[in-house]
């Protein structure tokens, strides 16, 4: 599936299961996203070998994206860092946190044997072992299914601002969901703007259409 | 009713990683399995689902 349906199941994940603060829901949504941390590896083949897609996704993409982090390894180490990262508290609240953080990351592993496609499998046991799982039968990133889902969790958003006064914006901090959510409920005009958050908010908006839509083939400049 | 949502949340979460990182192993590895095919599909519905009333049950 794509990143950003990853984030915001994984937000809603961890609203739905209370997790107490805007923090901790952030550090679990986050480690529902972080298996795509990999994608990093292909920006920077992009750069490497300036721009040529094809050989970047033949000599970097197509042998690194899954296999480093789509298993149950990087799911603990997923616990690991977010225990560290929990808000204040005590064990127990740390523990449940990391616990959150394992289950997204070990959803998104389950999302994408559903949702990514029969080419891409994860790699379950590495690395003791390289064996792949995939369904032949799975949802590609175009498919209708996908398209969905999306677009549920994104009307999701909207309503869910609207109701409860916070959102999956809240991923990318306190001030950018307020100013969403005051948007949505009708409240912002009565608050001061702040123009350089507003830039950094349509800016982030901005690459998650461009991260929905590039995997789509959507390319405006063809 | 929201009790119940939360159950079929923890459980559908519980199935996925199931179906992940176990299925393979401990039930059938045949990727094009239709056993598969149709518990993974489940489990992703009940999870949206259980999912989406969580959420609307939350005051």
């Amino acid at each position: 599936m794509q990143g950003p349906t990853h984030l915001m199941v994984s937000w809603y994940f961890a609203e739905a299961t209370r997790a107490p603060t805007a923090r901790d829901r952030r550090i679990v949504a986050w480690a529902g996203l972080m298996p795509d941390v990999d994608v990093l590896a292909y920006l920077a083949a992009l750069v490497y070998y300036r721009f040529d897609k094809e050989i970047a996704f033949e000599n970097v993409w197509k042998e690194v994206h899954h296999k480093y982090t789509h298993n149950l390894s990087f799911v603990a180490v997923m616990g690991i860092v977010a225990y560290f990262l929990a808000s204040a508290g005590d064990a127990r609240h740390k523990a449940r946190i990391a616990g959150l953080a394992m289950l997204t990351c070990a959803l998104h592993n389950f999302l994408d044997v559903v949702g990514a496609g029969p080419t891409w499998p994860i790699y379950p046991l590495w690395p003791l072992s390289a064996a792949g799982w995939h369904a032949t039968w799975s949802w590609t990133i175009g498919d209708w299914q996908n398209i969905v889902i999306f677009v549920l969790l994104t009307a999701g958003m909207f309503a869910y601002a609207k109701a409860r006064g916070r959102s999956p914006i809240e991923c990318f901090g306190d001030r950018a969901d307020a100013w969403f959510c005051g948007i949505v409920r009708g409240e912002a005009r009565a608050r001061d703007s702040n123009p350089r958050l507003r830039w950094i908010i349509w800016g982030a908006l901005l690459l998650g259409v461009v991260a929905v839509l590039a995997p789509l083939g959507f390319n405006p400049f063809q | 009713m929201s009790r119940l949502a939360r159950v079929a949340l923890w459980a559908s979460s519980a199935g996925g990683v199931f179906l992940a990182f176990a299925w393979p192993f401990v039930v059938s590895a045949d990727p094009g399995s239709a056993a598969f095919h149709a518990a993974a599909v489940a489990t992703v519905i009940v999870f949206f689902a259980s999912l989406g009333a969580t959420l609307a049950a939350r005051r």
